[in-house]
């Protein structure tokens, strides 16, 4: 299967005031055709840096690419120049931003903002540029979208702005969008709606969508595959069936237990993670968990995990799937001996 | 859990209106015509989405704002009576807040004793110095801090810390009652877990009342003894936490709990969604009838006009409702 | 980045959480003002613009001291000379030494600068801070009051104020504070509108804190950095109304000096000796620059928005 995106080693940082910040170190993974990929963890992991960086949208003043390739289609997006860039930002490539209340202008109509994306590529009649508008706008389920096309960002709810941002992602004609916590400012209604519209769009338009979320029922819910991340590095990934009902790495299992479910006891207690995540401007040398998990060995502090396939999709870095580990009950630890 | 009726509330809720003029034309129906009680020792959910009125719920119990209508009590006694000294005092010894948002719930410019003590110096003036940090280092070991904390700024801890400061300057005045507005909604999920627990801890130690608001309907259910379902200002559901969950009467309710995303693969699929769609009721001059009218899929001719009344349909499970 | 590849005997001996370094804060802890203090020494600018104003300041106290030529000393046999030995700046159209006169002036110029500027904050912060606070009626009062006097030219109250009451330094500091305090005072109602809503402040009124600490304490100090940064910035205008006001005619009176009448006096002799006006106008301008200067550096180093990413 062709990977539509691949990311190899890429390591992203800023510069700031008080030193660099390593926020992205040594990240690989692959998108593929028409698939839903989550991206899942806390503040501070390093996701939605990543998601930025596909498209090179991080500030240039402060961020730069400390290594890696990020390779859309046979070309390094990294490397590109400005101009092929711009062509696919917007196009081929369509980023949703999280929050829809700063992401539209608000002095200019609707109508005009989704008409931009469009006249950049191609000019074209005004009555047609109005009825692709209209067509894409009734696609993401807005109804009477000739009124709406002339009101104003204010005029409208967050749902019904979250509808117009992937409007505007779609419009280019995709092959990939990247949804930065799409759901995270609407309300528990509107954002059901708007995951289904996602889910139903991708398969319709054979689109593949990064979706980056740190709620791990919005994974559950509509990826088909996830990446979990952690200080700045991925930690496990895998189809969504195999992270949740398989974890393989001490954080999602623990990610797993914090969380209360409508089916969690009363008098059962949660399950934190004890520990406040790692500093970036010194990143531990070893595996960026290892002081808060409770299966914490001296290798783990010491170096970072080596890779480890456990399945076709499910990959983890973490040394208690090393051989010599000790077996323990609620992490899924491959046979020994097997392949590493 | 205690049994309604049983014992004589600690907070009684009686048809409570917060109303906001916007301009001469504009009423925004924040809160409008909620009845509840809260009882001692117990924890109330309130949940809902955006302009439900939940937060101003909370801060009329605590006289932040005054209610534009209907009567609240607190210990037998109207609300409005607080409002002057000397029962100003009590009420703010008896009823404190935990604020949503961590980043902007502590003075920039205050120490974490200073933050901690303030409260406590307020109501014992001639206090020692050296008393008073003994017991503002107790507060802070009992929300998991130490002594190194105290002489620092808010700015220098992560959210989950700042939260837990915040817990500690509400129990610094010792309250029997605490509106518990959003407090987790801006912590990272594996820090959620840490601030609910502590907060389960010290209510049984303490024997604290809490007012737990917040829009995630699964931790509201994991931590109260009844919930009250608020939709743009009207209660639409109020019952026990399992009996809300295993029985939901509300179509909002039902919409609700369908709605929430469930972190599980095969559950997520299995669910049957009960599909709302639409948007959200504006609470700035609403229509007359059911606020959830537009977008139910029941909704008749009367719901359009008259507004549900709040009827028990079950013992201790409440419903506003035409279909009831 | 090489990684160690001997392996070690306990390798995989599980130790668990090391929290104990997590909950400590390893960096000092510093409060507002140390960390401004010490974000302005990083700002070589301002921090070099902050040393000359201290310079500025210690030459005007001190030179009229120990300087063996008085200010008002005329000497009619050595008019309107330049750069010499026994006098720095040479004289002036009636012998007198510019030096002196230039310092003597200083002390003028910014002490009225100075204070103008301190009592428009003062006023400014404190009616700008109460009506914002209260709101309502007050409020309203106030901000009605406020568009009234901003739309009165300066310059007219300043020259009724000096028909009034006379000309001198105490008189020109009346005019200048008079409708002086409205800019403040807009600005800090305007900040105090911002915070009195954010969740400390609640939490403090649901504590019971009383009104008035809450402003000392909560409200204040949370202006406090921006109100000193407006008003290092206002010190450069006010130093220049008094130079203008006092060039006109309107401000001190001779044989006082300010940097005003120094520069009155230099212009009349501008063909002849350049430098009398030069001299005057150099020190108004790095005075003012240099203000300019430090203050911006205050604002970025009192500027919240910068902490946390240190």
């Amino acid at each position: 299967m062709e990977n539509i995106l691949e990311l190899n080693h890429v390591s992203f940082s800023f510069r700031t005031y008080g030193g660099v910040i390593k926020a992205v170190r040594d990240v690989s993974f692959e998108l593929h055709p028409g698939e839903i990929l989550g991206i899942v963890g806390e503040s501070g992991c390093g996701k939605s840096v990543t998601a930025q960086s596909i498209l090179r949208l991080n500030p240039e003043s402060t961020g730069f690419f400390e290594s890696g390739s990020i390779l859309y289609q046979g070309q390094d997006i990294v490397r590109m120049q400005k101009k092929e860039l711009r062509k696919i930002r917007g196009g081929e490539i369509g980023f949703i931003f999280q929050d829809p209340m700063t992401s539209l202008n608000p002095t200019m109509k609707i109508g005009k903002q989704i008409a931009e994306a469009i006249k950049k590529r191609r000019s074209l009649p005004k009555r047609e540029i109005v009825q692709r508008v209209s067509s894409i706008l009734k696609r993401v389920g807005i109804s009477d979208p000739e009124r709406r096309m002339k009101q104003y960002p204010h005029e409208l709810s967050g749902g019904m702005k979250q509808r117009i941002m992937i409007a505007m992602a779609l419009i280019g004609n995709p092959k990939v969008i990247i949804a930065d916590e799409p759901t995270t400012s609407l309300d528990v209604t509107i954002a059901a709606q708007i995951l289904k519209l996602m889910k139903k769009l991708s398969r319709e338009m054979q689109v593949s969508v990064i979706l980056i979320t740190h709620d791990l029922g919005v994974i559950a819910k509509t990826c088909d595959r996830v990446i979990v991340m952690y200080g700045g590095k991925i930690l496990e990934r895998g189809t969504v069936r195999e992270i949740f009902y398989q974890p393989a790495h001490p954080y999602t299992r623990g990610l797993l237990n914090s969380i209360a479910t409508l089916n969690t006891k009363k008098d059962t207690k949660l399950q934190p993670i004890e520990g406040t995540p790692p500093d970036l401007f010194h990143p531990p040398v070893g595996c960026p968990f290892a002081a808060r998990c409770k299966y914490g060995m001296h290798i783990c502090h010491r170096e970072m995990p080596t890779h480890c396939a456990l399945s076709d999709e499910h990959h983890v870095f973490c040394w208690l799937q090393d051989e010599k580990a000790p077996k323990v009950p609620d992490i899924f630890q491959q046979n020994r001996g097997a392949l590493c | 859990m205690l049994k309604p009726g049983q014992d004589t509330p600690l907070i009684r809720v009686e048809n409570l209106c917060k109303y906001f003029q916007l301009s001469s034309k504009e009423t925004l129906k924040a809160v409008d015509h909620i009845s509840f009680e809260i009882y001692k020792g117990e924890t109330v959910g309130v949940v809902g989405e955006s302009g439900c009125g939940k937060s101003t719920l909370g801060r009329c119990l605590v006289n932040l704002y005054e209610a534009t209508g209907g009567d609240v009590y607190f210990k037998g006694v109207n609300l409005k009576k607080y409002r002057k000294q000397p029962l100003k005092k009590e009420l703010c010894q008896n009823a404190q807040m935990i604020f949503q948002n961590p980043y902007a719930s502590l003075n920039p410019r205050m120490t974490v004793k200073e933050i901690v003590g303030e409260g406590i110096k307020l109501y014992h003036r001639h206090i020692t110095d050296a008393e008073l940090e003994k017991q503002v280092l107790a507060l802070l070991q009992r929300v998991e801090l130490n002594k190194d904390h105290m002489s620092r700024f808010a700015h220098e801890f992560s959210g989950g810390q700042k939260q837990r400061i915040g817990i500690a300057r509400a129990l610094s005045v010792n309250p029997g009652f605490i509106v518990c507005d959003e407090p987790i909604s801006a912590l990272d999920v594996s820090i959620q877990a840490q601030v609910i627990n502590m907060l389960k801890e010290l209510q049984k130690e303490m024997g604290l009342t809490y007012l737990f608001i917040a829009h995630d309907l699964s931790v509201v259910k994991y931590i109260s003894d009844r919930i009250i379902v608020m939709y743009v200002g009207n209660m639409a559901e109020y019952a026990d936490a399992e009996e809300l969950y295993r029985n939901p009467l509300h179509p909002y309710t039902r919409a609700l709990l369908s709605a929430i995303p469930v972190a599980d693969p095969d559950a997520a699929d299995q669910r049957k969604e009960i599909p709302i769609e639409g948007e959200i009721t504006s609470p700035i001059n609403p229509k007359p009838g059911c606020r959830f009218a537009p977008r139910c899929p029941y909704a008749e001719e009367i719901c359009k006009r008259e507004t549900p009344e709040r009827k028990e349909v079950i013992k201790g499970h409440y419903v506003s409702c035409h279909l009831y | 980045m090489e990684q160690q590849t001997v392996a070690l005997e306990n390798d995989f001996e599980v130790v668990g959480r090391q929290l104990e370094e997590m909950e400590s804060i390893s960096r000092p802890s510093l409060s507002y003002w140390q960390d401004a203090w010490r974000r302005i020494k990083k700002n070589k600018v301002a921090f070099f613009s902050m040393l000359l104003i201290a310079f500025y300041i210690l030459l005007a106290i001190f030179v009229p001291i120990f300087s063996p030529w008085n200010f008002a000393e005329q000497n009619a046999d050595d008019m309107n000379a330049g750069f010499s030995a026994a006098h720095w700046f040479g004289t002036d159209s009636l012998g007198r030494d510019l030096f002196v006169r230039a310092w003597m002036g200083a002390r003028v110029s910014l002490t009225i600068g100075f204070l103008a500027a301190i009592l428009n904050a003062v006023i400014g912060t404190c009616i700008g801070g109460l009506s914002g606070y209260y709101g309502g009626k007050i409020d309203m009062f106030i901000m009605r009051l406020v568009d009234v006097l901003y739309g009165i030219p300066p310059l007219i109250v300043t020259i009724l104020v000096m028909i009034v009451i006379g000309r001198g330094i105490s008189s020109l500091i009346i005019a200048m504070i008079i409708v002086g305090w409205i800019g403040s005072c807009r600005f800090v109602r305007g900040e105090v509108l911002r915070l009195k809503n954010q969740d400390y402040i609640l939490a403090a009124k649901l504590l019971g804190v009383p009104d008035l600490v809450i402003i000392l304490k909560h409200l204040i100090p949370n202006v406090m950095g921006l109100i000193i940064t407006n008003l290092t910035l206002a010190i450069p205008g006010a130093i220049f109304q008094e130079a203008f006001l006092s060039f006109i005619g309107l401000g001190i009176a001779p044989p006082d000096a300010s940097w005003g009448i120094l520069a009155k006096e230099g212009i009349k002799m501008l063909r002849i000796a350049p430098q009398q006006l030069l001299i005057t106008g150099f020190l108004i301008s790095t005075t003012m620059l240099a203000l300019n200067l430090f203050g911006d550096g205050l604002r970025d180093a009192l500027d919240p928005r910068y902490r946390g990413t240190e």
